[in-house]
């Protein structure tokens, strides 16, 4: 063997034992995570953590809106909705309520309980982490209490009572996790309110600059407010009821603590700076900037959005526009507004029937999209035109019928919606999402005055009831509300599917005031608009046949709450599941 | 080929199969992984998509005994893992590809679960250099499209879908179809197939490749290069594939001790596809609607997007943009052996670099479709695409993976006894960096550049990047011995760690023995059976490991993700965090412990050939999560756990007869694979329904499906009947399992049939006759495969001709099929169920070759030493039950029907020559 060869070889050797010498060869970190102890130090990362918990929060912007399977929209292509409107919802088949699809709404079961997991290690960590302020660390606290209620409230009013959770588990005490039990109804909202109260004495009233859209003392009030609201309603306070799903002793008395909770929510809403929306004197043009103009001074928390969360304009613009005609009103829906005199619209009255969009509530024209309304620079064409085509009468149909662009988006209803949507925007099939930039709003002064009228009425203080509902009438300007007694009640139930349609109440109070096994079990229909060879228009309306049928609906006795989801019973059968599933 | 080495194969004690390159270049498909199956017994394998460039076939080695990922380990020219893989290596490289089954693998440690497959490239060799040009050209078609219904009749289903499932009045007139049947009227009424305008007939492809092997005793070399290409399905297509393939092997004895090998290799895959991905497009010429307009018949312009902005005769091409995906792959070896002063001993040693490097580009511009005035017939030009004009998005991934070894060889002869073996240490490291951009608003799209981008830095840019890395360290070795080659053993090991695993449990021990008896070289025997030529029983076993699951699962961390927005009307979007997971600090590798008991044979002078394998597969500690059983609610993003238990049992047998008289010879032989898994134990929800539990059923059992038992024919009978809601008459009878009298999600059965065939079969026929020659491969799979081919028609969405023909009306009662469905919305396609689960067995001709040799002895005066001309085919003729797409397909009830990419059929001519 020679020297070049000896060298060749032990070069070979040495540069492999070198290397390999390395003790710590093996000793890799990943390279986009950051270790535990060293994350909860820095006051910088648990404010991220905490904005996560923020990108989590529920929104209704999916594009099949929780409206669809109420007596307020229809949705024209399947995204689950027909488990709930047709009532064959069954454990393993929640629709869109577990969590709508296409535009994420975080409101699936997991997503809320993950949610609660991430506030819980919070608050299991926070205490490791140095301040520069405690102000900071107080907010934080506040922020991620109030949110953890709200996550808790998300399910509550879906499901009833939950297990209370307040710490996280490990795969060591998971086990533990597996063999939780349901609080009662009363034990869940008890929590929230203590927590809303908790939250409240934390959280600051309002912000500016890039931290707007935080959880401020009025929204932790405004929780509050709504819980209680429903706490005191007819569902929860009836004999004979499943501790889970309400109390065990109906008490009217709830009405005051409910009352108590919507007017201080004014009270200090109002003395600091916020109002109703008011900018415009034009109703129509008030009511639809009230919700594009982000927050105003009416908002009391949303979740803030800038361009990725939805496809809100593309989804529901109607198809003549190259929109997707998702949620469109339904003819129930359209009926409900009033004349502007405030008296109701009347489909016998041949004069309504024959102009059934003229002199309405003008929240109407910023609600619905009604078949002539003005839309980005031509009138909505939802109608057919008797036109003479080789001697012979045919239909030819508007832009934004059937017999326009892709046909499968046209709105089976003949109406789209308005609200929400921005008329700047332009069609982006890339992403959808364009100028849809809209943030989904959870609380609004308007509610408030709502609730408090709802509570006050059923306190029987008539006088503090219309005067808070009268305020909404006001700013819409339409005449004041006189009514007592069950004409009251009507006008105040009417106000709030007016004024806060489409916003996801409608769903909670069809169920909390127990009128859903009417109103909801009932056909969906549209209309049918044609435009005569003499000039004249006809509008068909309830006709009661395939014409202008849209969806037959279905509700039954146990969908006033959602069943628990089939999989989440299976893994603990200690979980019991809501009556009639 | 073995593991580190070769061994000659009647002294092979482990599962070990091979197949030759030469094999492999019968099939005229760029990708190679889909040349394997039927060849060889143990490789379950099959062709997922026939989109150029992603037509890789999945292969699983003797099935499926994990949850994790179950592909074989690849190993080439002696490095795991390698830049590339095999797939796409040029069919005329390679040498060999072998297969180790059992516990042969065990030497490749904690990655050898799923098996190894071993690939070996063709090396120089002493004598006068071969130069050898082969050039294939290819017509490339789908090998089965669904046949849909015409616009006629799809408007009668869209009516009949109205009246029947809405109760609303129908939507086409009787005049409507008429003009749709009789095409009178083909602009308001156009009748488009819309594989007539989107698809060629046939699509070519080609390849070239030069070689030159050869050598002197101190010098041997290969060097080789190749071209590819191949043609999208498409009329006017955006996607193509291009490859681009150098090779050098050489050898040199540097002294009479001391040889260096050099192994250089480079390869460049480019990949063009449109803007829309190939599912949509697809998707659209599958279910899409027959009354839209492709092209308007007087103006020639493309008409109106069948959804979104997809007219697939425009989204095929690259008006919209196009996407870019190439990838560049370098592999360097260099490997020195040095026959060491002491006596038996050599030492290896090898450097290995492989470097990756991927690039991928998605440009996305405007683009114009057309309406047209009803009145004037005038076209009017309607602009889709991006609202902001166009954009362009880029990401970059550049991995750098380097091995070395050192292994000490020894071999020793004393009498009947050999004895060999060695001893070694390899490391491994891997880093990779990613590096994204993105512009968006161009205001022109005349430069698809990304500087060209808007400058509008706020709104309009954007980036990503980040790195990983990897590291590997381990110890192996083996032990041969065998007597009179008649007893043979062998012991393999190999000390494995991996950087996956917490500190303190990162290294294992995995080790294979085997053992076998050569019957026939016992005397008794060869007196007793003197036709038998070779007789070996062979035994194996060993423990595997299989550590692919993401690493750092024992780590308590947080990363970046999820911001938020706050600002309100001056939004901003702030960086969150987040908890990665709930830690597991007790997970580790999954161990298969794999025995084996093989039986082969050689008779009649080499012309039988017989071979046996029974083997059993225990893998223990498989790594899942705890989904099924520990509750949503406790929030926990749950770890993998070594929890998960299975037994994979099976056979093999193959099976050949070759014989030559005088000019004529032929070789027949056939194989066939049977695998059996059972899940012994697995998470399971507490109180699920025992029909529904994973455990007793084979891996990949993932269809729980309601049990169709018929169709109901009247109101009576649906009263009668426990259904779901909104069951109608045509709709399908779900089974009441649990015999409660309702229908819910408890009655739903998870299904023995799944995606994986459990058995797979192929039959080689080879034959020479003087110049012509045949090499045939039928291949076929059986046993519980199914595909959940359901189609999503309805009012968007075109029908099944089939299932329009059949489906049952209050006039046809009787009816074959249950009635129209649109999309999910009645039960009987609201809840998926065995009426859309379809047996996927099928026998394919799938590759056929016939040849004829032109050589110097024949034609004095041909400038080569030998030309061959061949015509030859691929999955030209399929026997099965699916009808409606490819059965080698993958259809899940996640993924409708029809959105991959179908398969392809190749019919092609080739030469070959040798100067």
């Amino acid at each position: 063997m020679n020297l070049t060869n000896k060298y060749i070889s032990l070069l070979l050797i040495l540069g492999l034992t070198g290397t390999a010498c390395k003790k710590d060869f093996l000793d890799k970190k990943p390279l986009t995570e950051i270790s535990a102890d060293v994350f909860w130090k820095d006051q910088n990362l648990a404010n991220a953590y905490v904005n996560t918990i923020y990108s989590q929060i529920g929104q209704g912007f999916t594009e099949s809106w929780m409206s669809s399977v109420v007596d307020e929209t229809y949705l024209t292509w399947s995204r689950g909705c027909e488990p709930i409107t047709q009532a064959y919802i069954t454990p393993s088949n929640l629709g869109r309520m577990n969590g709508a699809w296409y535009g994420n709404d975080y409101r699936n079961w997991g997503t809320v309980w993950a949610n609660i997991k991430n506030c819980n290690v919070f608050f299991e960590n926070i205490d490791k982490t140095t301040f520069t302020n405690t102000t900071l660390k107080n907010r934080l606290l506040g922020e991620v209490t109030f949110i953890r209620a709200l996550e808790y409230f998300d399910l509550v009013s879906r499901w009833g009572g939950m297990p209370l959770i307040t710490k996280s588990f490990n795969l060591d005490n998971v086990d533990d996790a597996a063999k939780m039990v349901r609080s009662t109804y009363k034990e869940n909202v008890d929590f929230i309110v203590a927590e809303c109260d908790k939250a409240a004495a934390l959280l600051p009233v309002s912000y500016s600059g890039q931290d707007i859209g935080r959880a401020t003392k009025i929204a932790a009030l405004a929780l509050k407010s709504r819980m209680l609201l429903y706490a005191a309603s007819p569902l929860m306070n009836k004999s004979g009821v499943d501790p889970l799903v309400g109390y065990a002793s109906p008490d009217a008395a709830r009405w005051q603590k409910a009352a108590d909770a919507a007017k201080a929510v004014i009270d200090q809403a109002t003395a600091n700076g916020y109002s109703l929306y008011n900018k415009y004197s034009d109703v129509k043009t008030n009511y639809t900037q009230l919700f594009l103009d982000k927050n105003n001074s009416e908002i009391i928390f949303d979740r803030q959005n800038f361009g990725s969360m939805h496809y809100l304009d593309q989804s529901n613009g109607p198809n003549g526009y190259g929109e997707w005609g998702g949620n469109t009103p339904i003819q129930e829906f359209v009926d409900d507004f009033e004349m502007v005199d405030g008296t109701k619209f009347d489909w016998n009255n041949p004069a309504e029937k024959k102009a059934p969009y003229a002199n309405r509530d003008a929240r109407l024209y910023a609600t619905v999209l009604c078949d002539g309304d003005p839309w980005k620079g031509r009138p909505v064409e939802e109608h057919f035109n008797e036109v003479t085509e080789n001697g012979t009468v045919v239909l030819r149909g508007g832009k934004d019928t059937k017999d326009g662009p892709s046909s499968w988006n046209t709105s089976k209803t003949g109406y789209n919606v308005r609200k929400f949507l921005n008329e700047a925007y332009v069609v982006d099939s890339w992403t959808f999402t364009g100028a849809s930039a809209q943030n989904w709003i959870w609380f609004r002064l308007a509610e408030f005055y709502l609730n408090y009228a709802e509570a006050e009425y059923n306190l029987g203080n008539e006088g503090e009831a219309k005067l808070a509902l009268n305020k909404i009438r006001q700013r819409a300007q339409m005449p004041l509300a006189t009514e007592s007694g069950t004409a009251l009640w009507d006008k105040i139930a009417h106000e709030r599917r007016i004024e806060l349609a489409f916003e996801e109440h409608r769903y909670f109070d069809t169920r909390r005031w127990m009128i859903a096994s009417t109103v909801l079990n009932k056909p969906a229909t549209g209309i049918v608009i044609t435009r005569k060879l003499d000039g004249t228009t006809e509008y068909l309306a309830h006709t009661g046949t395939p014409a202008t049928l849209v969806e037959d609906r279905k509700f039954k006795e146990a969908n006033y709450w959602l069943p628990i989801p089939q999989s989440e019973v299976e893994r603990n059968a200690a979980l019991k599941q809501n009556p009639g599933y | 080929m073995v593991g580190y080495g070769t061994q000659k194969k009647v002294t092979v004690t482990g599962a070990v199969s091979s197949i030759k390159g030469d094999d492999l270049k019968t099939a005229p498909v760029p990708a190679i992984s889909n040349s394997l199956v039927g060849r060889t017994p143990g490789i379950i394998s099959s062709q997922g998509s026939g989109e150029p460039g992603y037509d890789d076939a999945s292969i699983l080695i003797r099935g499926r005994s994990t949850f994790q990922d179950a592909s074989p380990l690849v190993v080439i020219d002696g490095v795991a893992d390698r830049a590339g893989g095999f797939s796409r290596l040029d069919a005329n490289d390679v040498e060999s590809i072998s297969v180790l089954k059992d516990a042969s693998a065990a030497i490749y440690g904690s990655r050898s679960a799923n098996g190894v497959i071993l690939v070996t490239t063709k090396r120089g060799k002493t004598g006068k250099p071969t130069v050898s040009y082969t050039f294939n050209y290819g017509l490339r078609q789908p090998t089965r499209l669904p046949k849909m219904l015409d616009a006629a009749t799809y408007a009668e289903a869209y009516n009949e879908i109205e009246q029947t499932i809405y109760n609303r009045a129908p939507k086409y007139s009787e005049d409507d179809i008429r003009k749709y049947r009789d095409g009178s009227d083909p602009i308001g009424h156009p009748n488009t197939n819309w594989y007539d305008v989107t698809l060629r007939k046939t699509s070519p492809q080609y390849q070239h490749n030069l070689s030159v092997q050869g050598g002197t005793d101190n010098i041997k070399y290969f060097f080789s290069g190749g071209y590819q290409f191949q043609d999208g399905y498409y009329k006017n297509s955006a996607t193509k594939y291009k490859q681009y393939n150098i090779r050098s092997n050489i050898d040199a004895q540097i002294t009479s001790t001391f040889k260096l090998s050099l192994n250089l290799a480079a390869r460049q895959e480019n990949r063009r596809y449109p803007h829309h991905g190939s599912e949509r497009i697809f998707n659209d010429i599958i279910n899409g609607d027959p009354k839209a307009i492709a092209y308007w018949p007087d103006s020639k312009l493309p008409g109106l997007p069948l959804g979104d902005d997809r007219n697939p005769v425009v989204a095929v091409t690259d008006a919209a943009g196009y996407q870019r995906d190439d990838r560049t792959f370098l592999n360097g070896d260099l490997v020195a052996t040095w026959n060491l002063p002491v006596k038996d001993l050599t030492l290896t040693g090898g450097f290995y670099v492989d470097k990756s490097n991927t690039f991928y580009k998605n440009w996305f511009q405007s683009f114009t479709l057309y309406d047209r005035d009803p009145a004037t017939g005038t076209p009017i030009p309607r602009i889709y695409g991006p609202a902001d004009n166009a954009n362009l998005s880029e990401n970059m991934n550049v991995g750098l993976g380097i091995t070395a070894n050192l292994r000490l060889n020894y071999a020793h002869k004393f009498g009947d006894h050999s004895l060999s073996g060695f001893v070694a240490y390899e490391q491994y490291n891997y880093s990779s960096d990613y590096l994204a951009a993105a512009r968006s608003s161009f205001i022109s799209s005349q430069l698809d550049q990304l500087f060209a981008g808007n400058t509008d830095k706020l709104t309009s840019y954007s980036n990503d990047g980040s790195g990983t890395e990897t590291a590997r360290q381990n110890y192996f070795g083996r032990v041969d011995y065998d007597f009179k080659g008649k007893y043979l053993f062998q012991f393999n090991w190999r000390y494995d760690g991996s950087q996956a695993f917490p500190p303190g449990s990162r290294f294992g021990f995995f080790p294979g023995f085997s053992g076998g008896w050569r019957i026939s070289e016992e005397r008794f025997f060869k007196e007793a059976v003197p036709f038998v030529d070779n007789l070996k029983l062979r035994a194996s076993w060993g423990q595997r490991g299989n550590d692919r699951v993401a690493a750092f699962q024992y780590l308590a961390s947080y990363a970046y993700g999820s911001p938020a927005v706050f600002g309100g009307n001056n939004p901003a979007n702030l960086q969150g965090a987040y908890s990665v997971r709930t830690p597991n600090p007790n997970i580790k590798w999954e161990v298969d412990n794999t025995t084996n008991i093989g039986l082969e044979s050689q008779l009649f002078n080499n012309k039988v050939n017989f071979q046996l394998d029974l083997f059993q597969s225990l893998r223990s500690n498989i790594l899942t999560q705890r989904n099924a059983s520990i509750p949503q609610y406790a929030g926990l993003t749950l770890p993998d756990e070594n929890i998960g238990k299975v037994r994979n049992r099976g056979a093999e047998v193959t099976l050949g007869y070759s014989r030559s008289i005088d000019k004529f010879w032929f070789n027949v032989s056939g194989n066939i694979t049977y695998t059996k898994s059972k899940i012994l134990f697995m998470d399971e929800a507490a109180s699920a329904q025992p029909w529904q539990m994973r455990t007793g059923k084979p891996v990949g059992a993932d269809y729980v499906l309601y049990n169709a038992i018929g169709i109901f024919r009247s109101e009576a009978q649906v009263n009668s009947t426990p259904h779901l809601d909104g069951t109608k008459p045509g709709d399908l009878i779900f089974e009441d399992v649990n015999k409660d009298g309702v229908i819910d999600a408890k009655d739903k059965v998870r299904q023995t049939k799944s995606t994986i065939p459990s058995t797979i079969y192929g039959v080689t026929v080879a034959a020479r006759y003087k110049n012509w020659g045949i090499n045939m491969l039928l291949q076929g799979q059986g046993g519980n495969v199914a595909q959940y081919v359901y189609f999503a028609s309805g009012e968007v969405g075109n029908f099944l001709q089939d299932y329009y023909n059949n489906h049952w009306t209050p006039a046809n009662p009787n009816a074959s099929g249950p009635r129209l469905y649109d999309r999910e919305t009645i039960p009987s396609t609201r809840e998926t169920n065995t009426y859309f689960l379809r047996n996927a067995a099928f026998l394919r001709l799938k590759t056929v070759e016939l040849s004829y040799t032109l050589n110097k002895q024949s034609v004095k005066k041909l400038p080569f030493s030998n030309i061959r001309l061949y015509v030859s085919g691929f999955n030209l003729l399929t026997f099965d039950k699916l009808k409606y797409i490819d059965p080698e397909g993958q259809a899940t009830s996640q993924n409708y029907a029809g959105w991959l990419t179908p398969q392809a059929r190749i019919y092609n001519f080739g030469v070959n020559a040798n100067f």
